[in-house]
């Protein structure tokens, strides 16, 4: 498959994978894992995750994958499509359609993404364009709970003990999943545009800013026992804001959260496509259909809370091996054999 | 291919949410409810839209009984024709037993169910909840209105805090604050409920305790909180005559200072002068001899209000959350509201004229 992309549409791709599904699930397991530090937790975890960009940065043109590699992260992207699958239709089911059938809303879920991957890469990749506007729409609105902010939630700092910072770090990859995309994608950038340095660093304040603003705005709005009772305390804490032009605010942002989780899946579908035609080139169309028919089924396997919760969990250990540790292999070995 | 998938997409996303519509004509919104009773055992008093003829809405209530709030609708459901909605309440009345269970666990369905409006109001209420229902002519509104109506007033007035169903669940999970939630009361005069103050809780059930008008104004003021306007009413005596002297607040700065056991908070407040019959505002000497007495007066208030609140054992302006923040040691010492009873709190008032009205 070949492809170009502009370091912005790099950047977007990555930035919407990274924060697609798990913006509004990331800040309660988070903060509840990390305690009253959080805040600082997360500025630590911030800095690891600007690390690992630059290791991607400076080692992308040694990350070159075989079919078994190819086949692990497919399985891998396929787990991943499915628990955000599952989870985005649970919240639809809890919060707004609890009466339609899951398969439903699944299905028209997932002919998004078999439209869009069998279509042009272009579509995919001009996809993510659609949310740039949603998400600063996002970040208003959550700016009306300003008034109910209580800043001396932020002290006193110090309290956490080192279990909590260690479960903090961990909670904290889940902000991390999606950046492996970056060693796949990184080298269909166009070669004229750099990315090294300001860039980079430019891309890294962006998704700290964002997720940071997260943890600091429910910080300051919950208290750790209220936290501990919300698994989605952003979309709440939006159900709580009275305006005058929709009855319930939380349904309208449910409705953008459902639009990022699609284009997440359309992209990561897209990432695991493009991995499988590295190596198996024909029946494209076939092998796309078959895809997509996994994701309507497989995710109506797990559509209970207690599947939902020990999913998200688990997606956190696996991104450690993927995002981390696989790459990391991969990279040190073609680096050998290059010498 | 492409286009019959697009086609599909189009057409699918017309479908989703049919299942989950509901139709006006198999609901009926409930605006008011009311609840009295104690864990395991509650009456409901659902206050609801009655659609007689085209562009006539009027109210009628029904009562039912249950182990939960959720058992009470229930049970009022099965008097009526059409099925109790109370997911647009405006207002939630209890009986002051009702508020000595932990509202959290009470309305536990409130939180949990998506479809509720969570900005409707709670409210305290003394006495038997069957004459909040009575709709009389002096209200001049339906009564879901009347209640919203009045409520508002009391919170532009600054008589009671902006706080809805959402809000005091986050103030009852705060160890360091108490909730404070509107006290109504039946006016003798007129036959129509009032709002008299607040009503105290204390670690998350009401505590028993209330305070007026003027009281509940001064708990807006500590908190830093008020409404759009805050007035205070003293008798000024001077030359063997009382002159009422009316004052609003304009702006107001707080300053704490805690150290060991104690802690010395100073307001300094701005006013501007609504009635004040002597006049001679113009002259230094007699603002000043204005802004001491409402000095001393507001001074003397402020301190009552606060020993009203360490005997109710209830802290809804908050210094548990700043001794929480920075001073661990006074906050580890035991139950925040225990220790914000025992501990020693001066307040001064420094008040200050900067606007005198259109006279001198």
């Amino acid at each position: 498959m070949n492809f170009n992309l502009s370091r912005n549409q790099f950047f977007l791709i990555l930035f919407v994978v990274q924060s697609g599904s798990s913006f509004f699930s990331f800040p309660s397991p988070f903060v509840n894992a990390a305690g009253r530090d959080a805040w600082l937790v997360f500025i630590v975890a911030g800095a690891l995750h600007y690390m690992l960009l630059l290791f991607y940065e400076r080692n992308y043109k040694n990350f070159k994958i075989g079919p078994f590699v190819g086949w692990l992260y497919k399985i891998y992207w396929l787990f991943l499509t499915i628990v955000y699958m599952a989870y985005i239709d649970y919240t639809l089911a809890v919060w707004g359609f609890p009466e339609t059938p899951q398969i439903i809303v699944i299905a028209v879920l997932v002919t998004v993404s078999l439209y869009a991957n069998l279509s042009r890469a272009e579509t995919v990749i001009n996809l993510s364009v659609m949310l740039i506007p949603l998400i600063f729409v996002f970040v208003i609105f959550l700016q009306f709970a300003w008034k109910d902010l209580v800043w001396t939630n932020l002290f006193p700092f110090g309290e956490s003990t080192g279990a909590e910072w260690a479960k903090g770090f961990l909670k904290a990859q889940i902000a991390f999943i999606g950046s492996e995309l970056y060693v796949f994608f990184r080298k269909h950038v166009d070669s004229k545009q750099k990315i090294k340095g300001r860039p980079l660093f430019f891309y890294q304040i962006l998704w700290f800013t964002f997720f940071f603003f997260s943890v600091l705005i429910v910080i300051l709005y919950y208290t750790p026992r209220g936290l501990e009772r919300l698994p989605e305390p952003l979309l709440f804490l939006l159900k709580a804001q009275e305006v005058t032009f929709v009855e319930r605010l939380d349904l309208f942002f449910l409705y953008i959260w459902t639009v990022w989780t699609i284009i997440t899946i359309v992209i990561i579908s897209f990432a695991a496509l493009y991995v499988h035609r590295l190596h198996f080139n024909e029946h494209q169309k076939r092998d796309t259909i078959i895809w997509h028919i996994f994701l309507v089924l497989l995710p109506l396997f797990f559509l209970s809370k207690g599947f939902v919760e020990k999913l998200n969990d688990v997606i956190i250990y696996l991104y450690l091996v993927f995002g981390l540790f696989i790459p990391l292999i991969v990279i040190l070995m073609n680096r050998r054999k290059q010498k | 291919m492409k286009k019959i998938i697009l086609i599909s997409i189009v057409c699918s996303f017309l479908l989703v949410g049919c299942w989950d519509e509901r139709l006006f004509k198999d609901i009926t919104i409930v605006p008011l409810i009311a609840y009295d009773g104690k864990q395991g055992s509650w009456t409901g008093y659902f206050t609801h839209a009655v659609v007689a003829k085209p562009d006539s809405i009027s109210f009628s209530t029904i009562q039912g009984s249950g182990v939960s709030i959720e058992d009470t609708r229930l049970d009022a459901n099965r008097k009526t024709g059409e099925l109790l909605d109370p997911s647009q309440v405006l207002v939630v009345l209890l009986t002051t037993e009702a508020a000595k269970t932990n509202p959290i666990e009470t309305f536990d369905i409130a939180y949990r169910m998506p479809r509720t409006r969570l900005s409707g109001r709670l409210v305290v209420v003394e006495g038997d909840l069957a004459q909040y229902h009575k709709k009389t002519e002096n209200m001049g509104k339906e009564l879901p209105d009347y209640y919203e109506a009045n409520l508002k007033t009391a919170e532009l007035d600054s008589v009671i805090p902006d706080i809805n169903i959402q809000s005091a669940a986050r103030l009852l999970l705060d160890e360091g604050i108490d909730l404070q939630l509107p006290y109504m009361k039946m006016s003798e005069a007129t036959g129509t409920p009032g709002v008299e103050g607040v009503a105290l809780f204390s670690d998350k059930v009401f505590s028993g305790h209330t305070l007026n008008a003027k009281e509940s104004t001064i708990i807006q003021i500590l908190k830093k909180k008020p409404g759009k306007s805050a007035m205070f009413t003293y008798k000024w005596k001077k030359e063997d005559k009382d002159y009422p002297v009316t004052v609003t607040q304009n702006k107001v700065k707080k300053k704490w200072v805690i150290t060991g056991n104690s802690i010395h908070a100073t307001y300094k407040m701005k006013f501007s002068v609504n009635e004040f019959a002597f006049d001679h505002l113009d002259k230094e000497r007699s603002r000043k001899e204005l802004e001491d007495f409402l000095s001393k007066e507001l001074t003397k208030d402020f301190n009552d209000v606060v020993k009203k609140l360490q005997e109710a054992k209830s802290d809804p302006v908050g210094f548990g959350r700043t001794v929480r923040a920075f001073h661990p040691q006074l906050w580890k010492k035991g139950k925040w509201q225990d220790t914000f009873a025992e501990l020693e709190i001066n307040v001064k008032v420094e008040a200050e004229i900067t606007r005198t009205g259109i006279l001198n």
